[in-house]
């Protein structure tokens, strides 16, 4: 198995951390970090900003969230579980080569299980299970990023990219979500590490979707991941985040801020796969604004964790923006998912889809929360927000809270949703062809997500599938 | 036909200074950025909370809404920086005779 | 103000002085950080500038018109300010109705047994009426009667300046049947006045209730209502709520479907404009197995007024078999006006139908092309089409007086919205 270090040697390539030798050259810093004691403290934040070689500016910002952080009292709105996280109890920093350490043996079962279950190799298995293995595919990685290279796109982890192109990250940084914009956001803006900067010049259409693990770094598993996506004129990205495989963390809390800028013409679709283990608060806030003509998609999946709450948003701030959420979740046993999305219309003729699905099941709790506001001028706008949810037994609960507020008469905004469960006519149709119950049942509920799946990169859409139906059948979790 | 309201002697708002000032039912905070006066609408637009009593930026001439960090610009009155994304007025400032004065409609 | 001609019985007394000191220590909902109130801010309410209503001037209830015109001899109670001026006389076997004071002080123990079952008091507003209400209405239905007749209840705020705390209680015993309708009204349009309603609707087991209540109070009369309803199992209830005058407040509307086979129909109709600012909530809670509920609210918004709708479906644990709707359509006819609607579900059953839909849209320019084409000038044809739009809740009701009272009701509201004066 490759450490980070042999694998730093191996990378050819500019700015993919060739820069490794010269962040683990401060010593004092290294060391106390390697020992950085639970709880957030100034200091700490001052260390991490060091340890990163980070220009003054961003210091200053990540030492004025904290200050907001400290400021601002915790949410009172959404789950009640949210009242179970201990700040003072949560390890801001690890190092890289700190979590490389943790072996194989250290993954819970029921996540190896799933892995064989899922059929997917070992190499890939120890990736995904923050154990820093190479990933097999490196040669395509490689061809990969030169193809991105010659078409002058920028794609670095965030840390690299502040070094290599500080301008251009200074300028788009915290401009959608600053620092304190709500509580999360302020603790990802002290202590944020890893996470991807994408820059796409004008006109560039990028064929194949970027992926995170394609970083090859070690923070992707990060707590604290901070992702900016400039889409320039004209331009096309699809950048997909995570993976179906359950993905083991020993870190309770994550909170990532993401924020995406489509500017005029231009399109930016992201994907989310989110199967963090049943541990993890998962407290995320995504942002996007849609320049004239621009479109920005959200796909967001949500399968795993303890809790997650997060709404990812678009901003249709110019003329004739589209806004899409495409948004799954499964709740199951001990969980909450509590996700939706958010579309402001603030430019006229602007369009938006809301689709959103959710399954709860063994008490599992699915939650729909949402914003359709359409600000005054936004004439000609015309949105649809749709939620389904299916309850497959009497134990779990779904919750719909949409708002919507409309400012502007030359609109046409509708808003539906359904709750049910499985319906008995369509199994007793599929039983009537053959098929048991339990494959009827698996069969619809794939049905029911299907909508939003097709949109996912074909691997995603069959691990996903095969994935809810490992969780129909209760062997997960 | 616009009238002007007085706001203070320029002794009493040096570089970085804030004052507010109550016109009809309107708030307006006045600033001295820089040597520079702006006038700007006590109102953040995201949320119709107020917004001159944040902190102000001489170097950018921008000040940041205290509850969700949205920047206006004072010159424009337009955000910056979401949340917010709707401009707040902004109101002429004259200065004659050592005395700071507004232009409102 | 409790009327000074009708002995209080002791219990009562009892709880009123409890809901004054409750209501003393109570602030006043803000919109800022409080669940339910964040789109109407009444910040501008300043209570102590409204006197508690005082003897009312029974002539005025000929100079005010009426919201709801036309029904069929009605048994009629009329309230003017705190003076109850007219009581039905030719009253069934079984049936009372009566203010509540009267009620309370001749039948204390019926009143006792089921007023303050439905509202809970730990509320400002609630609390307030509690400790203040005068005269009122109590309508009592034994079991397995059938009021034939409809019951038109009527208060009408005379005075400017004052606050008028209004109580209704009504408890239809298992089997019995009986039509309500309740109309809020100021003798002045140009009156800035609060009124203040609490409403409890006990609907027992196979019994069938119908309560139609609208209110028309001047367009700067503050509104406030906290408005609840009991049904048991097998029971139905078919409520309509009309809310035209008032410049601000909130009224809540809730159905508790409290018993299998329970079912809950709500109507509610607004149609504003100025600077009014309307606020619905309404609750469908569903706390038995096969219980149904249809919930439908339009609106019709003109000028720069603003309607906030809140609208939530609740469905406990073991409410198998729910059958759920909530719909609300608002029509926008300027570009100043403003529509809020937040619809919800908390489902906890899973072999359950709930649905809900929300839609804001303008007059669709389709529409208004084919009635133009049909020779249709450009006015009239607007017309036909708002008409059209609320006429969809007038066809939720069977022909017959109902449809006529409501349609004729809605009608005269739409002219006074649309047709500048």
């Amino acid at each position: 198995m490759a450490t980070p270090e042999v694998l730093a040697e191996q990378q050819s390539l500019k700015g993919i951390n060739a820069d490794y030798e010269e962040r683990f050259g401060f010593h004092d810093a290294e060391n106390y970090l390697y020992k950085a004691p639970k709880g957030l403290t100034r200091e700490l934040v001052e260390k991490i900003s060091e340890f990163k070689s980070e220009p003054q500016w961003m210091r200053d910002f990540r030492l004025k969230a904290l200050d907001h952080f400290l400021a601002r009292p915790m949410p009172t709105w959404g789950s009640p579980m949210l009242a179970e996280v201990d700040f003072d109890n949560i390890h801001y920093f690890v190092r890289a080569s700190e979590r490389a350490e943790r072996s194989w043996d250290d993954v819970p079962e029921d996540v190896k299980r799933t892995f064989d279950r899922l059929g997917i190799p070992e190499a890939e298995r120890r990736f995904l299970a923050g154990v820093g293995a190479q990933y097999e595919s490196e040669v395509v990685y490689h061809q990969v990023h030169r193809d991105l290279e010659d078409q002058g796109v920028i794609f670095l982890d965030m840390d690299s990219a502040l070094r290599d192109h500080e301008e251009l990250v200074k300028e788009y940084f915290a401009t959608i979500i600053p620092a304190n914009d709500n509580k999360l956001a302020a603790l990802n803006s002290a202590v944020w590490s890893g996470g991807s900067f994408v820059y796409v010049p004008p006109g560039v259409h990028v064929e194949m979707p970027l992926q995170a693990y394609f970083r090859i770094n070690t923070e992707n598993m990060g707590q604290f991941e901070r992702t900016i996506i400039i889409a320039d004129e004209g331009s096309h990205v699809h950048y997909v985040e995570g993976c179906t495989a359950p993905t083991y963390s020993s870190d309770s809390l994550h909170s990532a801020v993401v924020e995406l800028i489509a500017k005029p013409g231009a399109r930016i679709r992201y994907t989310t796969v989110q199967n963090w283990s049943q541990n993890v608060f998962n407290l995320v806030t995504k942002r996007a604004v849609a320049e004239t003509d621009a479109t920005v998609e959200w796909v967001d999946c949500n399968l795993g964790s303890k809790l997650t709450m997060k709404y990812p948003s678009v901003y249709l701030m110019g003329e004739r923006a589209h806004g899409e959420i495409l948004s799954i979740a499964f709740a199951g046993k001990g969980q909450h998912q509590d996700a939706g999305g958010k579309i402001v219309h603030a430019a006229p003729n602007t369009t938006s889809n809301i689709f959103a699905k959710s399954i709860s099941k063994d008490g599992g709790r699915g939650s729909y929360r949402g914003l359709l506001e359409v600000a005054k001028g936004a004439h000609g706008a015309k949105s649809k927000v749709v939620c389904d949810a299916l309850l497959l037994d009497e134990h779990s609960r779904s919750d719909t809270y949409p708002t919507i507020r409309i400012g502007e008469d030359d609109v046409d905004v509708g808003h539906e949703a359904t709750v049910s469960k499985i319906g008995e006519e369509q199994v007793f149709y599929l039983q009537s062809h053959g098929i048991n119950e339990e494959e009827a049942s698996k069969l619809i509920v794939n049905g029911f997500i299907e909508p939003i799946t097709k949109e996912l990169p074909m691997e995603y859409a069959v691990e996903m599938n095969r994935l809810i139906e490992l969780q129909m059948e209760g062997s997960i979790g | 036909m616009p009238e002007t309201i007085t706001v203070c002697s320029i002794d009493d708002l040096p570089p970085g200074a804030m004052r507010l000032v109550e016109w009809e039912d309107l708030e307006i905070g006045v600033f001295n950025c820089g040597g520079a006066y702006f006038a700007i609408e006590d109102r953040c637009s995201h949320d119709d909370g107020p917004l001159a009593e944040g902190e102000l930026d001489e170097a950018t001439c921008t000040v940041e809404c205290p509850r969700h960090g949205s920047r206006f610009d004072l010159k424009t009155g337009k955000p910056l920086t979401l949340p917010a994304y709707a401009p707040v007025d902004t109101f002429p400032v004259v200065v004659a005779d050592d005395v700071i004065k507004l232009e409102v409609d | 103000m409790a009327s000074a001609t009708i002995e209080q019985p002791g219990w009562l007394a009892a709880r009123r002085e409890r809901a004054a000191a409750l209501s003393a220590s109570l602030d006043l909902p803000s919109f800022k950080g409080n669940p339910g109130w964040e789109f109407t801010d009444i910040s501008a309410l300043d209570l102590s500038a409204y006197a508690p209503a005082g003897a009312g001037d029974a002539g005025v209830v000929e100079r005010t018109e009426a919201l709801f015109q036309g029904l069929e001899s009605p048994h009629v109670l009329t309230q003017v300010d705190a003076t109850t001026v007219v009581v039905p006389e030719d009253l069934p076997a079984g049936v009372t109705v009566t203010s509540l004071e009267r009620a309370a002080a001749e039948q204390p123990e019926l009143v006792e047994r089921h007023l303050g079952t439905i509202v809970s008091d730990q509320d400002a507003f609630v609390s307030r009426n509690e400790a203040s209400f005068a005269g009122g209405l109590f309508v009592h239905v034994a079991a397995d009667v059938v009021l034939e007749r409809p019951i038109l209840v009527t208060a009408v705020q005379g005075a400017a300046r004052s606050a008028l705390d209004w109580r209704t209680l009504i408890v239809l015993e298992d089997g019995a049947q009986a039509e309500v309708w309740e109309q809020y009204l100021s003798a002045d349009p140009a009156q800035d006045s609060l009124f203040n309603t609490v409403v409890e609707l006990v609907v027992g087991e196979n019994a069938n209730l119908r309560f139609v209540c609208g209110q028309a109070l001047s367009e700067r009369s503050w509104i406030f209502g906290t408005q609840r309803a009991e049904v048991a199992r097998d029971g139905t209830l078919d409520w309509v709520a009309l809310g035209f005058g008032s410049a601000r407040g909130k009224v809540r509307m809730e159905t508790k479907l409290a018993g299998p086979g329970a079912d809950g129909r709500v109507t509610g109709a607004y149609a504003s404009h100025g600077r009014q600012h309307v606020d619905f909530d309404t609750t469908q809670e569903h706390a038995a197995p096969h219980t149904t509920s249809d919930l439908a609210f339009r609106g019709v918004l003109q000028g720069r007024s603003e309607a906030v709708w809140r609208g939530n479906i609740i469905v406990d644990p073991g409410a198998q078999q729910t059958d759920a709707f909530q719909e609300s359509r608002n029509l926008l006819l300027s570009k100043k006006a403003h529509a809020d609607a937040i619809p919800g579900l908390e489902i906890q059953a899973n072999d359950v139908r709930c649905t809900h839909a929300a839609a804001i849209a303008q007059i669709d320019p389709e529409q208004l092309f084919y009635l133009k084409s049909r020779g249709l000038r450009d006015e009239a044809a607007k017309r036909l089409v708002i008409e059209g739009f609320l006429a969809a809740l007038v066809e939720r009701f069977e022909e017959g007086p109902v449809r006529t009272v409501l349609g004729d009701a809605l009608e005269r509201r739409l002219g006074a919205v649309l047709d500048p004066a």
